[in-house]
């Protein structure tokens, strides 16, 4: 993983403004993780290979039902937010968070993590800060995985979406 | 084998399905009650689950809750835990190191989550369920 080195000089304290040394570490840090957030892949398609071991039907599956789940599960999110429901946006953000582990989606993965932690702490607007980041990086994650599997479209054979009747079990 | 695959997020529940589906019939519950009464249905027809995978946080009820469930419906049929199905508890790898003494005593395995394939097929011939 590469980052920039990121360097800031610490000049002497003024009486108006002044940098303390820990907000200038702070400072450092937060700048930090900017570029690492820049460096956390959109989708890391090694890791999904090496994880399904090469099982191109597997990694299939994998793509097409997280394509056409998570945007539900945004928006169940949203709702939840919305409403205020606290534990509501702590489960969606962690099923989007492990929905988002299993495609080697790390950015999303991290998002969502973020949005699950800030509600667990009852911070519901600072999940709500995150919300724009979660529907973009969707986006971006869309493009990419079809980009990778040139799969415009594509279907899962043979899988139910729902839990099997009754007479199946 | 029959598989009950118990978990809340579409796209675990797919690849587990799909992965599991070589080895025998992978059913499938979306949520805690639909996997107790899964189980249910298959001790009273007699045609219990060999293996169950049971995601550990679910929304209503969670994966403990419906262990527990699990191993007392064994339990009055006269089933202990160790000849009852095969339990694999799955969870977020970050969460694991919290929740591995917890269900020590009623299940018979971890799975981590995201999913990895060796690591599933590695736990099914632990429990000697493919060889």
């Amino acid at each position: 993983m590469k980052t920039r080195s990121i360097t800031l000089e610490l000049g002497p304290p003024h009486k108006t403004g002044a940098t303390s040394p820990l907000v200038a570490v702070a400072a450092v840090a937060s700048a930090a993780e900017i570029v690492n957030e820049s460096a956390i892949p959109i989708f890391d398609r090694a890791d999904i290979m090496e994880r399904l071991m090469d099982d191109e039907e597997l990694i299939r599956i994998a793509i097409d039902s997280f394509l056409e789940d998570i945007p539900q599960q945004i928006t169940a999110l949203q709702e939840f937010i919305k409403t205020g429901d606290a534990i509501g946006v702590e489960l969606k953000a962690h099923t989007i968070k492990g929905a988002s582990a299993n495609l080697s989606a790390e950015r999303l993965r991290k998002t969502a993590g973020q949005i699950e932690h800030a509600a667990r702490t009852g911070d519901l607007a600072a999940a709500q800060a995150q919300l724009a980041d979660l529907n973009v990086q969707f986006e971006a994650l869309r493009v990419a995985v079809l980009q990778e599997f040139r799969t415009p479209t594509l279907f899962v054979d043979g899988m139910e979406r729902n839990t099997p009747s009754r007479s199946e079990i | 084998m029959k598989t009950l695959i118990v978990e809340d997020d579409f796209t675990s529940r797919l690849v587990l399905q799909k992965l599991l589906n070589r080895f025998g019939a992978a059913h499938i519950a979306v949520n805690g009650k639909e996997a107790t009464e899964a189980v249910r249905l298959s001790l009273e027809a007699n045609e219990p689950y060999n293996l169950i995978c049971l995601d550990i946080m679910m929304p209503e009820k969670d994966g403990q809750q419906v262990l527990k469930e699990i191993r007392a419906m064994e339990e009055r049929r006269g089933i202990t835990s160790t000849h009852g199905a095969k339990i694999m508890m799955t969870t977020a790898l970050d969460r694991i190191r919290n929740v591995s003494d917890a269900y020590y005593n009623l299940c018979d395995a971890y799975l981590t989550k995201p999913i990895r394939k060796e690591q599933l097929l590695g736990e099914l011939r632990t429990l000697k369920l493919i060889s």
